[in-house]
């Protein structure tokens, strides 16, 4: 079962990408099997982080150590070279492991959410996830790209957008009301380059991410309906209550800036906002 | 046997249901282990009675998981205004709780409302709710 499961998940890693419908316990156990392989992954780039400063480190000393002891160790400029040939294989390796780290939404956002809604999902029911596991910032997902214009020092500067869905959820709730969450990832990067005073020329990079999540809760018609609305604001979110093929449907949307690619989104607003949902329910028979 | 009666879920609140150990010496509300505390001066306490107490809440380094999982929960319904359902079996009420009954008979009664339980909430606790040990 093990075997199965940590199969699965590293097909997933190698795809880089979630999409699933499993039971919780299953879908939890996936994620946390992912999670581990990412956590590792981190926990090995810090390692040779590390030990690339080390190294870098260590050539300097090989540099004084030679100036003072070179008559009576002639070879000890010979660290150096080899310090560098280190590095550089150092550096490659660190920008493999890069290149296999995973974006952690999943890690710290979509795990705690099925955690802290583990005993309202609906026992046996199926949980349907689809997460990349990712960064947007690539070619299939380049919406728009500025011409290169000028910023200050910065001679020439490029904005290139990026969007894609970063998330479907769908949760059949032990209430009887279903659950669907949708969203939506735009990525902004901003390249900026400029020539320093040694002629050189340096880019950096700027991110801004918005995330736009919509929750839809499609209300079990024997149960719930829907009740008055609540008083306190709704912090940018906004509210839709219509009839769906299946029942009332209540939907309510919100967007999130974040600061880097890496930021993920806020744990806690959300279930703030999908709490807000269950605010405005009601029980049916009180209705009637 | 008496079950634990500390409300668990989050959208919606149910009873623990798992096998009672101790009743919480502030609201007698029954408990298990995993929903029983122990504060400083030794009684015993249901969880939300423990967070209840603004004071040792300050105090605390929130390092159990679970209590912070509870204290989360309340601020989260305090931050968006919500009265969860309880569709737990119990018709009993424990001191510092508030849950919207979901329950046919009651509801036809005229019992439960989000409004009348927030104006519940801030009525000072009547000591005949309380049951003897």
């Amino acid at each position: 079962m093990t075997t199965i499961l940590q199969r699965d998940a590293n097909r997933m890693i190698s795809a880089r990408l979630v999409d699933e419908a499993r039971p919780l316990a299953d879908m939890q156990q996936l994620l946390a099997a992912i999670a581990e392989h990412d956590l590792n992954i981190e926990e090995r780039i810090r390692k040779n982080n590390k030990r690339a400063i080390i190294l870098a480190l260590s050539s300097f000393v090989f540099l004084f150590a030679g100036l003072f002891l070179m008559d009576v160790f002639p070879y000890i400029f010979l660290g150096i070279p080899i310090c560098f040939f280190l590095l550089f294989i150092l550096l490659i390796h660190i920008w493999r492991l890069k290149r296999r780290d995973l974006a952690n939404d999943f890690r710290l956002f979509v795990t705690p959410v099925l955690a802290r809604l583990s005993t309202d999902i609906k026992k046996n029911s199926l949980v349907s996830l689809y997460l990349p596991l990712d960064s947007a910032n690539q070619k299939k997902h380049l919406v728009t790209k500025s011409k290169p214009y000028q910023s200050g020092v910065y001679h020439k500067c490029i904005d290139s957008t990026f969007e894609r869905d970063f998330l479907r959820l769908d949760l059949r709730l032990a209430d009887g009301n279903r659950l669907h969450v949708d969203g939506r990832e735009t990525l902004v990067e901003s390249r900026k380059t400029k020539r320093n005073r040694r002629n050189k020329y340096k880019t950096k990079f700027k991110f801004k991410r918005v995330l736009t999540l919509s929750l839809r809760l499609t209300l079990d018609g024997e149960q719930f309906t829907q009740g008055q609305e609540i008083a306190l604001p709704e912090e940018g979110a906004k509210f839709c209550a219509k009839e769906g093929s299946r029942g009332q449907v209540l939907s309510l949307r919100y967007s999130q800036k974040l600061g880097s690619k890496d930021d993920v989104p806020d744990t806690h607003l959300f279930l703030k906002h999908l709490v807000r949902l269950y605010a405005r329910l009601q029980p049916a028979a009180q209705a009637a | 046997m008496a079950f634990c009666q500390h409300r668990v879920g989050f959208l919606i609140l149910k009873d623990c249901g798992e096998a009672a150990t101790a009743l919480c010496q502030l609201c007698n509300r029954p408990v298990c282990l995993k929903h029983k505390r122990l504060t400083e001066d030794g009684t015993i306490v249901c969880t939300e009675c423990f967070l209840a107490d603004d004071e040792r809440m300050e105090d605390e380094e929130m390092e159990d998981g679970e209590l912070e999982a509870d204290a989360e929960r309340g601020t989260l319904y305090r931050e968006a205004g919500y009265v969860p359902f309880y569709l737990g079996a119990s018709q009993h009420r424990f001191g510092n709780e508030s849950y919207r009954q979901f329950d046919a008979d009651a509801v036809q009664d005229g019992g439960d409302s989000a409004d009348g339980l927030a104006e519940e909430l801030d009525e000072p606790m009547d000591p005949t709710d309380f049951l003897d040990s």
